[in-house]
């Protein structure tokens, strides 16, 4: 009975002691690994010889795979070739080869890979990785109130408390003491600007670790120096010592799970009561994609023309899984997943009369424009300075009128009266004595028009018309400058000695020499010459109807040609207009938009990624949430740097929401606080560039149970630091930014740091069985060929002696 | 014709074929400086020290590398290129219309060829001839104005919104752009080092922005208040001065100014002053090339080794062997000065990476030339290193642009005592591997030429220990089951190993196998102790000793294939063959790992 099982196992085993298997599955390994690693190449026609056929895809990262390369590489078929590898090294090594001095080598190489194989077991299986922003410092306030808050100590975030207004002016963290030493250490500084309802303003310096060093800066009257410092206004350095600030360490308690080693999505749920935020719960996701986009219907997202919505079902159900969750029964559903889009403000088809039309102008060399034309819309009607314009027609004959020119006109009257001077503007010619004066009905009043000239610039486009104006019964002779335009609403009159020769500098009259002048007499309008655009797009009197005309030859009238979406109009010279959407009825509308793979940043990966979320028992129904790289408070935590917003959720009880897509998180052990960080620079300091950094330290501490913090802990770069089962890695850093727009304050960096985070089970396993290996290989090709050459000299002389004995 | 006679003949043809090759590609540069050009002596302001990204560099590597980021790899004019550089700032619009902007990308030169040739309405200053069409479609540089022109931005405004493709050619051209423009060039002549006494971190200043104090002054002035005034009256005209003498073209004035700012600089901080030799040395090492010419002097030892190895004729055996040793004595020097100059021993990026195995696979080939001076592998080893030391050269040579010669700072990352042992140690497995094919492919030509299927039954080093191995001895030393088909060759031909008593082509081919064999047996053992030490880096580095990364995986898939190799030696009966075979394909996966990875699939070790 035993020998027969024996025999069983051993004829199940047979296969594996045989050297050709294990070059079998090594042969299998190297592929696997190289289709994970480098991806595949593979035709996509029949022209093998050209390259612009051959398409390079990483296979792992397809539909049915979606797998990061740490998931690729820990998936069941590499996990059972490993297995088969190492049932076929502990057969083949023990049934064939006989440990001796001289095998010895093969032994310890194969007794290293197994344990390398089960040390790599332990630590994949459990391997942790991810990373946490620790701030270095916060400011704790007290108001004179008692009311308590803080404020991450970034520059330009601020903070009102009721009446009062807390800004942080900025930050210098590697700060000086000019009465100490040269080579002193420096000190975290910081400037607060505080600006109370009362009108009290004051500029408060704080000083890490130096509490007398804080200062007030107040306002004075003094318009030379408009801040001084208190201690000369009132003999005491602060001010207003009813507002406490200070300075203190600001822990972190969550480590989130980086993305690449494992998908790690994670949505986080908060109610909002009062406008106040509780805090954020966590609900894993699973099986949420990462490479690919499904979306339920191409009408959900904007894509870029050419581009095709990836439309695949996809339901993924997130359950609560915390008590603190504040919708417990309500299952979210992720019903879309786009890796890469942002929201984006379109025009779509539906809605009110307001027509409008997608239209792309092309170039010879290639180049677009693209531009959406409103009809309706005053700012959007025509495009490219008046080269194109949009209209919508009332009726069958105005596609024939359509087009031609009008010319200039002033239409001038007197209050009141009924009669009114149309004149139309002819050629006009600078400072022509000559011109004509015509007479104003219902006024002793004459005018001319001197000139026309149309401007395009930012502070005005439009035209203007400068009217010379003069009364036949006194001496008062004007001028006036009158305009068609968008931007300026009113006539401005001038003396005819302010007027420059072009017309601009003088517009607005200077103070205290506004002169009366013919406003209450004389009315004057002026139309500017219209002239059908180059290229008018007509829509109308139907609401399919599109046409267009075209004058860009001003020899030659445009006549009406109808088009429809999706056709080409030739411009001539190699240029076309392309019509890529048109509806007469239309409404705005936000929806992602996809970003086509090609326009796509590859550093930016999963990081501008969005779902589609499904809430049952909302208003809404249906939301769009961005990712979120850390699930932040708010706005202010953002580390001038990280995106902050929140999607709202109004249930139908009333009750308000928010939720974010971020990664998975779990607490430290201990929350870890940022006591300094030290950039250290090469030679000249830094200069912008990474190479002219040598390392980045982070002195870190942790908070232990009873609120203390333990001695401090040097992280930097190939230096890491190990607390309670986890090594902190120097990851990222805080360079210096400029200003981020008004108001802001630019930011001198190093205002917190970046720490990875992981577990190292198994690495001891890992690092013995290789050590092994490595003797086995110096051993087997070192060692082994003196040994036998011995063996073989020995075997000589026992075989001359033997000889000789004989 | 005897198999003799093809094997001797393939080899030759084989150096033929290199040597006219390489002869073929010719100089590179082309033209020669005329006038100021050729005649000003900018030797004075070549050994200049400037602060570029936590360096100081000599003038002259600092210009080697802006005016390459704008003219490409080739001088421009044969100016030199500090000459370029100056002369593009004192000189802007000689630079406007005349081709001096590097296009890189092939498809995209073309493009824009295109795009110039469509163009309906011309100006005088924008035409471009034929030959300026095939000049700039060969040479890759185009003026500003055409660049400038509708139809081009058109074409670059394109390719700049394209992330897979073109993309970062057109920013290349952008910055181009801006790294020529006059007041880029003038803010990075960083010359003025800080004042005696200030901290390391104080910013060198650039000449531009030295001025003499008066009220209001601002940060940089403050610092500069104390210079005297003797130092000011050279420092705060200098720019102005060179240039109207540079614009007159008076070279008498432009070296006498020179001369006088070189001093006086050197005189403001001696201490944090480069010295004198180690700027002149800089500066010649980047006019020699980089000794990247050192390829021809392995060539020639190439072409003598592989005469003496296939014909005996001692005399080409020694002259191949002084040349490889003369080679690797230049090489050793370009190393050691390129290691003086940087500060750092130099494996940092791919320049150094390459150069620096090929080093590595010189020393090894010394060591197994003196361990085997008495066997027959003797000056295989050299022969093996030479083509990988030529090649590595030719590549740093004819292919500056994907092995950028210049010098920068290390990556903080790279600050690292395992990065040392775990780069180099791989580069060296690297080498080996790649001489192990040369060997490998020399045994299959002489297979193609029907050549015996003849092997080492020991494996390398054992053929490097001269006593042969009897039959016999085979038998009773190893396992017998392992090596049961091993038994079943040896019988075939019981000489001694490498005893020379069989046929010539049998000695080839076993001469061959064996250097194969010593070569794949230590680059197998580097290579995983290189990757374990790669691992232990990436631990405390990464916090995680494996990350899947690429250039992880495909270090391991060359392993694999030697791992492959090693058993199937044991299995199959023409075991050279296969050895041949599958180190070929090993260093074919190397190869990929260093060139396809690198810059095609980025990863986390993308510094090198």
């Amino acid at each position: 009975m035993t020998a027969q099982q024996r025999s069983l196992l051993s004829r199940v085993l047979d296969p594996f002691s045989s050297i050709t298997t294990g070059v079998w599955l090594l042969g299998l390994l190297f592929l696997y690994c190289s289709i994970g690693s480098a991806g595949v190449l593979y035709p996509k026609s029949f022209a093998l010889f050209d390259s612009s056929s051959w398409v390079h895809a990483q296979l792992r990262q397809w539909r049915p795979f979606e797998m990061t390369e740490f998931e690729w590489f820990h998936w069941w078929p590499f996990d059972l070739l490993v297995g088969l590898i190492c049932v076929n090294v502990v057969v083949a090594t023990l049934r064939r080869i006989p440990l001796n001095v001289i095998n010895l080598g093969v032994w310890l190489i194969h007794t290293g890979i197994l344990i390398l194989c089960l040390g790599s077991w332990i630590y994949f299986a459990s391997k942790v990785e991810g990373d946490v922003p620790v701030l270095r410092r916060e400011l704790a306030i007290v108001t004179p109130s008692g009311q308590r808050a803080s404020l991450p100590m970034i520059p330009g975030n601020a903070i009102d408390l009721g009446q009062t207004r807390v800004r942080i002016w900025g930050v210098d963290p590697e700060w000086h003491d000019p009465e100490a030493a040269a080579d002193a250490p420096t000190h975290f500084q910081a400037q607060v600007f505080v600006e109370r309802s009362d009108g009290a303003r004051f500029l408060r310096t704080l000083v890490d670790g130096r509490p007398e060093l804080s200062a007030d800066l107040v306002q004075t009257d003094d318009p030379m120096q408009p801040m001084k410092p208190a201690l000369e206004v009132s003999g005491e350095p602060l001010a207003y010592d009813d507002m406490q600030l200070s300075l203190q360490l600001a822990p972190s308690r969550h480590v989130y799970l980086a993305h690449w080693v494992q998908k790690s999505w994670a949505l986080y749920l908060r109610e909002i009561t009062g406008g106040v935020p509780s805090e954020w719960v966590q609900r894993p996701v699973n099986d949420l994609p990462l490479y690919n986009d499904s979306v339920r219907s191409g009408e959900e997202i904007w894509s870029a023309p050419g581009d095709p919505a990836p439309v695949h079902p996809l339901s993924v159900a997130v359950a609560a899984n915390s008590a603190a969750d504040p919708l417990p029964d309500t299952v979210l559903r992720i019903t879309d997943y786009l890796r890469y889009a942002r929201m984006q403000v379109q025009r779509a088809a539906g809605g009110p009369h307001d027509p409008y039309v997608d239209i792309v102008l092309e170039e010879l060399a290639g180049n677009e424009w693209p531009y959406t034309l409103v009809a309706f819309d005053e700012d959007q009607w025509q495009a490219d300075e008046g080269f194109v314009g949009f209209f919508w027609l009332q009726s069958e004959q105005e596609k024939t009128a359509f087009g031609e020119v009008a010319p200039p006109r002033v239409i001038v009257s007197a209050p009141g009266g009924s009669e009114v001077a149309d004149h139309e503007v002819e050629a006009v010619v600078l400072n022509d004595e000559e011109l004509a004066w015509n007479a104003v009905p219902g006024s002793d009043v004459e005018f001319r028009v001197e000139f026309i000239q149309d401007f395009k610039d930012v502070e005005f486009t439009g035209s203007l018309a400068s009217v010379e104006l003069r009364s036949t019964e006194d001496d008062r002779h004007w001028r006036r400058f009158v305009f068609d335009g968008t931007n300026v609403e009113r006539n401005v009159d001038l003396q005819p000695s302010q007027l420059m020769p072009d017309g601009r500098r003088n517009i607005a009259p200077t103070p205290g020499q506004e002169l009366e002048g013919f406003e209450d007499v004389i009315d004057i309008r002026y139309v500017a010459a219209r002239q059908p655009a180059p290229i008018s797009i007509l829509a109308g009197p139907e609401p399919h109807e599109l046409g267009v005309v075209l004058n860009i030859d001003p020899s030659q009238r445009g006549v009406y040609m109808p088009v429809e979406v999706g056709e080409r109009v030739s411009l001539g010279a190699g240029a076309t207009l392309r019509i890529d959407g048109f509806a007469s009825h239309s409404r705005v509308e936000a929806r992602p938009f996809r970003v086509p793979i090609r326009e796509r940043e590859s550093q930016v990966r999963h990081r501008s990624a969005m779902i589609g979320l499904e809430v049952p028992g909302s208003r809404e129904g249906h939301v769009w949430v961005p990712y979120h790289h850390y699930p932040l408070n708010s706005q202010r935590d953002n580390l001038r740097r990280f995106n902050y917003d929140p999607t709202e959720i109004s249930m139908r009880d009333g009750r308000t929401y928010q939720v974010v897509l971020s990664r998975q998180r779990f607490a430290l052990p201990s929350p870890v606080v940022l006591d300094d960080f030290t950039l250290t620079e090469h030679q000249g300091g830094y200069t912008g560039s990474t190479l002219s950094i040598r390392d980045w330290t982070s002195q870190v501490r942790f908070v232990n149970s009873d609120g203390s913090y333990s001695s401090r802990m040097p992280v930097s770069v190939n230096s890491p630091a190990e607390h309670e089962g986890l090594s902190y890695f120097q990851m990222e850093w805080d360079p210096p930014s400029p200003s981020r727009g008004q108001g802001d304050v630019p930011s001198k960096g190093l205002n917190y740091t970046v720490l990875g985070v992981g577990n190292r089970h198994g690495v001891l396993i890992q690092l013995l069985g290789c050590c092994i290996a490595v003797l086995g290989m110096i051993y087997a090709f070192y060692v082994k060929p003196v040994l036998r050459r011995r063996l073989i000299a020995r075997a000589r002389e026992r075989a001359s002696t033997s000889a000789g004995a004989v | 014709m005897t198999y003799q006679g093809k094997f001797k003949l393939c080899v030759v043809l084989v150096v033929l074929l290199v040597v006219a090759g390489s002869a073929s590609r010719g100089r590179r540069g082309g033209d020669e400086a005329t006038g100021f050009a050729a005649a000003v002596n900018l030797s004075d302001l070549e050994h200049l020290a400037v602060h570029d990204d936590g360096r100081l560099k000599a003038l002259a590597s600092f210009a080697h590398q802006r005016v390459g980021f704008v003219t490409g790899p080739k001088s421009y004019r044969g100016q030199s290129s500090t000459y370029t550089y100056l002369d593009m700032l004192f000189r802007p619009e000689e630079y406007a219309e005349a081709p001096v902007i590097f296009v890189k990308n092939e498809p995209l030169r073309a493009q824009i060829a295109s795009a110039l040739a469509s163009r309906r309405t011309v100006s005088p200053e924008a035409r471009f001839h034929d030959i300026a069409r095939e000049r700039f479609l060969n040479e890759g540089r185009i003026s500003e104005v055409l660049l400038d022109e509708p139809a081009v931005r058109a074409v670059l405004q394109r390719a700049e919104r394209n992330q897979l493709g073109p993309q970062k050619f057109a920013r290349a051209i952008q910055s181009a752009l801006a790294v020529k423009r006059p007041d880029f060039l003038r803010r990075g002549l960083r010359l003025v080092p800080p004042m005696p006494g200030s901290p390391s971190d104080t910013p060198w200043i650039g000449l531009g922005d030295v001025h003499a104090p008066h009220d209001g002054h601002d940060a940089h002035e403050v610092s500069m208040s104390h210079l005297g005034a003797e130092q000011l009256a050279v420092l705060e005209p200098a720019l102005d001065n060179l240039r109207v003498a540079w614009r007159a073209e008076d070279r008498a004035q432009v070296e006498s100014l020179s001369a006088e700012l070189a001093s006086t600089l050197r005189g403001l901080n001696p201490e944090v002053y480069p010295t004198a030799s180690k700027l002149a040395w800089e500066t010649t090492y980047f006019r020699l090339y980089n000794l990247t010419w050192i390829w021809m002097v392995y060539l020639l030892a190439v072409a003598a080794l592989l005469i003496g190895i296939v014909h005996p004729w001692k005399g080409a055996r020694a002259t191949g062997l002084s040349l490889f040793v003369i080679a690797f004595l230049f090489h050793t020097g370009a190393i050691g000065l390129r290691w003086w100059v940087a500060g750092r021993w130099p494996n940092s990026n791919m320049f150094e990476a390459v150069t620096t195995a090929a080093w590595f696979g010189g020393a090894a080939a010394l060591i197994f030339e003196w361990f085997g001076r008495r066997t027959a592998l003797r000056n295989v080893f050299a022969l093996t290193s030479a083509v990988a030391s030529m090649v590595a050269f030719m590549c740093a040579y004819y292919l500056p642009l994907y092995l950028d010669p210049n010098i920068s700072n290390m990556m903080p990352v790279l600050h690292d005592v395992w990065l040392y042992i775990h780069t180099n140690v791989i580069i060296w497995s690297y080498v080996l591997i790649f001489m192990a094919a040369v060997s490998a492919l020399l045994y299959l030509l002489h297979r193609a030429c029907g050549g015996a299927a003849e092997f080492v039954r020991f494996g390398g080093t054992e053929s490097l220990s001269a006593a042969g191995a009897g039959s016999e001895i085979a038998q009773m030393s190893v396992a017998s089951s392992l090596e049961a088909a091993q038994q079943d060759s040896a019988r075939v031909n019981a000489g001694g190993a490498l005893e020379m008593t069989a046929g010539d082509g049998a000695r080839i081919a076993r001469v061959l196998d064996g250097v194969t064999m010593v070569l794949m047996e230590l680059s197998f053992v580097m290579l995983w102790a290189g990757l374990v030490m790669g691992a232990i880096w990436a631990d405390h580095s990464w916090g995680r000793p494996w990350g899947w990364d690429p250039k992880e995986v495909f270090a391991l898939n060359t392993f694999l294939v030697f791992a492959v190799l090693v058993h199937t030696r044991i299995k199959v009966r023409d075991k050279g063959l296969w050895t041949a075979w599958l180190a070929l394909i090993g260093a074919g996966v190397m190869l990929f790992n260093w060139i396809v990875i690198n810059f095609l699939i980025t990863g986390l070790h993308s510094y090198a």
